[in-house]
C-alpha cells in the first residue's frame, strides 16, 4: 500500500489580474513506504509545490492527497499540524535555522510541539545530532556552523520525531559538490537504515541519480516516472 | 503544545532579536515611567492638598435649625442628635455645641487691654480628642490676683507648661478674624502680634470669668466648627462658665451640632442628607473653597489618567508596529514552526507571549527608572519648588506611602502588560495566518 497517494491533484494560483497558473496539473502519483524518490524539473515546474502539497504545507485546488493514512485535503489545522509534526520531516535548501540559537535548540523544536519536556527534547536532539555527525557541535550557534553542518542540523531537526516521510527541497542547492554528496549520502543512509520514505526535489541530475526512482515534472505535470539503474520501477508518461 | 514550551519558544524569539526587543521594551518603559511619574506626582499633590486642607479641619460641618423657609424650625435636642446621627451616613463623629454668653476676657501681660471674647461655645469632648494636643484634666480656677502671666514667646513650651493642666481651646480657622474678635487688629498691631505669639508659640494664657476667676488655657487647634468671633472649649467649661455668668438663666438647648466627615469629598453627600433630614448645614466659605480645591485635585487626576491613556495608546501603536515588522522579519521562522507541527493557535500564543514578555520587561524597567527619577527629583527639586512656590510643608513631590506606591506600580504594570498584549493580538493573529509554504519559499 502506498504511503503517499495523489489522485487528480491540481494546484492553481489565481493572479489579481484574473489569469491562472497551474503549478500542478492533474497529478497522479503513488509512492511506497521506504522508497527513495527524486523529483526533478526546471525552475517553476511545480516541484516545490508538489512537495508542499504532500507535506501538508499547501492545499491542492483539486484532487485528493493521502499521506501516511492522512487525507491532507480534508484535514483541519490541528490535524495537519500533528501530521507535519509526527509523520513528515522537512529539509530546505536554505536550512531555515535560527541563526542565534544553538544546533541543539534548533533541532529540539519539533519535539517541543509534540509535548515533550525541554529535557527530553534536548536529550533527543543531542542523539540526532550525533547521528548526523555533529556531536561536537551541539552547543554551537547556527551562525558558527558551515553550510554543510547547517544542513546536517536541519536533517537532525527533520528526523527528531522519527517521521515516516522525509521531504527535502533542493537540500544540496546551497552546498558545494562534495558537501552536497555527503548530505545525499546521509539522507540515503537514513532512508536505508530507518526505512524512511525519502522524497528529494532537485534540479541536479547527479543528486537525482542517487535515488531509486526519478520523477520528472514539467509545467505541473509528471512527464516521466522512472526507476534508477538497477531498479524495477518504470512508468514513462 | 505545553504552555511552558510555548513560553520557552517565545523567549527564544525575544532573544533572537535583542535589538528590536530592546527598542520595543524601551518604548513600553518610557510610557510606564511617564505614567508612574505623572500619577505619583498627582497623588503627591493631592496628598499635599489633603494634608493642608486637613490641617485646617475643613471636614467639619456645622448643622443648625432651619430658619428661612416655611418648614417649622426643629429643636436641636437629643432626638435631633439621633435623627442626624441616623441620616448623615458614615462620618467620623457628631458633636454637640452649647453656646454661652460670658463676658470673658483674655489676659495677656503687657497687653494694652484684656481681649474680650464675644462668644464661647462648649463642644463635646470627642471633638477635642481628635486633636493630638488635647490633654484634659479638670482645671480649677485661681484668683486673678494670684496669676503670674508668662511673657509672650515663640519658644517651645516649657516643661512646666507642658505638664500643667489647662483648658483646651479651639480658635477659628481664619486667625486674623479671631484676633479681631478678641479686640485686636484695628490698627493695634502690637496686640495682634502678641496674641499671634501666644497662639503659635502655644504658650498658655488665662480666661477670666466674672472678673475674678482665672482659668489656665491653651490653644490646641484651629477648627472650622468655631465661627468667627468665637472660641470653643470643652462642653463642661461652657456649662460652668455659663452658670457663673448667668446663674438665674436656664441652660439653653443644644443649638448646633458639628459633623466631622471622614473626608472632604464626603461633605456634599452629608449636606444632602442633612437637608433631607430637615436641618440646615452651614459650610463656610473656606470649606466651599476646600471642596473646589479637592475637586480641582480630582480633575487634575482625571487629566493625568487621560494623559496616561494617551501614553498607553501611543505605546500600543508603537508595539503594534514593532511587532508587525518583527513578524514580517521572522516570517521564515514562523514557516518553520508551522512545518514542524505548530498550529495556528500555537503561533498566536507564542507571539502573544512575546508581546507579554516585552510588556513585562518594559514595565519593570520603566517602574524602576521612574522610581529612581522620582527619588532624584525629590532630592533636587523639593526645596527649590518650596522656595519658588512659597508653599510650606512640602515633604515630598510624590506619593511614597506604601499602599499608593504599590497601587500605582501595580496599575502601571497591569496597564503596560495589557497594552502590550492588546497591541500584540493583531500581529500574533497575522503571524498565525501566514501561509508556511509561501514564507518558506520567500525566506
Amino acid at each position: 500500500m502506498a504511503i503517499i497517494s495523489l489522485r487528480n491533484v491540481s494546484k492553481i494560483y489565481r493572479a489579481a489580474t484574473g489569469s491562472h497558473l497551474a503549478a500542478l496539473d492533474n497529478i497522479n502519483l503513488e509512492i511506497a513506504p521506504g522508497e527513495f524518490v527524486a523529483v526533478i524539473g526546471q525552475s517553476g515546474s511545480g516541484k516545490t509545490t508538489l512537495l508542499n502539497v504532500i507535506g501538508g504545507l499547501d492545499q491542492p485546488t483539486e484532487g485528493s492527497v493521502t499521506v501516511d493514512r492522512h487525507d491532507i485535503t480534508t484535514a483541519g489545522d490541528a490535524e495537519l499540524s500533528k501530521f507535519r509534526n509526527k509523520s513528515v520531516g522537512f529539509i530546505f535548501q536554505s536550512f531555515h535555522l535560527q541563526q542565534l540559537q544553538t544546533a541543539a535548540a534548533n533541532v529540539m523544536v519539533p519535539m517541543l510541539f509534540a509535548n515533550a519536556s525541554w529535557a527530553e527534547a534536548r536529550r533527543m536532539a543531542e542523539a540526532r545530532l550525533a547521528l548526523v555527525g555533529l556531536s561536537d557541535k551541539i552547543n554551537q550557534r547556527a551562525n558558527q556552523l558551515s553550510a554543510g553542518q547547517c544542513q546536517r542540523v536541519a536533517i537532525a531537526r527533520a528526523i527528531i520525531n522519527n517521521p515516516t516521510i522525509l521531504l527535502a527541497d533542493e537540500p544540496t542547492g546551497n552546498l558545494d559538490i562534495h558537501t552536497g554528496a555527503e548530505i545525499i549520502s546521509l539522507l540515503s543512509k537514513i532512508n536505508a537504515e530507518q526505512s524512511t520514505t525519502l522524497l528529494i526535489v532537485t534540479h541536479d541530475r547527479d543528486v537525482a541519480s542517487m535515488a531509486r526512482r526519478i520523477i520528472t515534472i514539467d509545467d505541473g505535470r509528471i512527464i516521466s516516472d522512472t526507476a534508477a539503474k538497477g531498479e524495477s520501477h518504470e512508468n514513462k508518461k | 503544545m505545553k504552555t511552558k514550551n510555548k513560553f520557552l519558544l517565545a523567549c527564544e524569539g525575544v532573544m533572537a532579536k535583542k535589538g528590536r526587543t530592546f527598542m520595543l521594551a524601551l518604548g513600553v518603559s518610557v510610557g510606564t515611567a511617564a505614567l508612574v511619574f505623572l500619577v505619583s506626582i498627582i497623588f503627591g499633590a493631592k496628598a499635599y492638598v489633603d494634608k493642608s486642607v486637613g490641617a485646617i479641619r475643613e471636614n467639619l460641618l456645622v448643622v443648625k435649625m432651619k430658619e428661612k423657609d416655611s418648614t417649622p424650625a426643629k429643636a436641636l435636642d437629643d432626638s435631633a442628635y439621633r435623627s442626624i446621627e441616623n441620616s448623615v451616613g458614615p462620618v467620623k463623629g457628631i458633636y454637640r455645641e452649647l453656646p454661652t454668653e460670658p463676658r470673658l476676657g483674655i489676659l495677656i501681660k503687657d497687653a494694652a487691654a484684656p481681649f474680650k471674647v464675644f462668644d464661647v461655645v462648649g463642644v463635646d469632648e470627642g471633638l477635642f480628642k481628635s486633636y493630638p494636643q488635647f490633654k484634659y484634666n479638670p482645671v480649677q480656677p485661681v484668683n486673678v490676683k494670684d496669676v503670674t502671666f508668662p511673657p509672650p514667646t515663640l519658644a517651645p513650651p516649657t516643661a512646666q507648661e507642658e505638664t500643667a493642666d489647662y483648658v483646651p481651646i479651639l480658635v477659628p480657622n481664619i486667625f486674623m478674624e479671631f484676633v479681631s474678635a478678641l479686640g485686636g487688629g484695628g490698627g493695634n498691631d502690637t496686640i495682634v502680634e502678641e496674641f499671634r505669639k501666644y497662639v503659635e508659640g502655644r504658650a498658655t494664657f488665662y480666661i477670666v470669668v466674672n472678673d475674678d476667676k482665672a482659668y489656665r488655657c491653651k490653644v490646641v487647634g484651629r477648627d472650622n466648627s468655631v465661627s468667627r468671633f468665637s472660641i470653643a472649649v470643652p462642653f463642661q467649661y461652657a456649662v460652668e462658665w455659663n452658670k457663673e455668668q448667668q446663674p438665674d438663666k436656664p441652660l439653653p438647648d443644644y443649638s448646633r451640632f458639628v459633623v466631622e466627615a471622614n473626608e472632604i469629598k464626603d461633605l456634599d453627600k452629608i449636606k444632602e442628607n442633612i437637608v433631607l433630614a430637615g436641618y440646615l448645614p452651614q459650610p463656610t466659605e473656606v470649606q466651599d473653597l476646600s471642596i473646589v480645591v479637592s475637586r480641582g485635585a480630582t480633575y487634575l487626576f482625571a487629566v493625568a489618567v487621560t494623559f496616561c491613556l494617551v501614553i498607553a495608546l501611543v505605546a500600543a501603536i508603537g508595539i503594534f508596529n514593532g511587532l508587525s515588522i518583527s513578524i514580517m522579519e521572522q516570517a521564515p521562522r514562523i514557516g518553520i514552526l508551522r512545518s514542524v507541527g505548530g498550529t495556528r493557535a500555537d503561533i498566536s500564543a507564542i507571539y502573544l507571549i512575546e508581546a507579554f514578555i516585552i510588556g513585562l520587561v518594559g514595565c519593570v524597567i520603566g517602574i524602576v527608572a521612574a522610581h529612581l527619577f522620582m527619588w532624584g527629583s525629590d532630592i533636587a527639586l523639593k526645596d527649590f519648588l518650596s522656595d519658588v512656590t512659597n508653599l510650606r510643608g512640602i515633604d515630598t513631590l510624590f506619593a511614597w506611602d506604601f499602599p499608593k506606591l504599590l497601587y500605582i506600580r501595580l496599575v502601571a504594570l497591569g496597564l503596560g502588560v495589557i497594552t502590550s498584549l492588546l497591541a500584540g493580538v493583531g500581529p500574533a493573529y497575522r503571524a498565525s495566518r501566514l501561509n508556511p509554504a509561501v514564507v518558506l519559499r520567500a525566506g
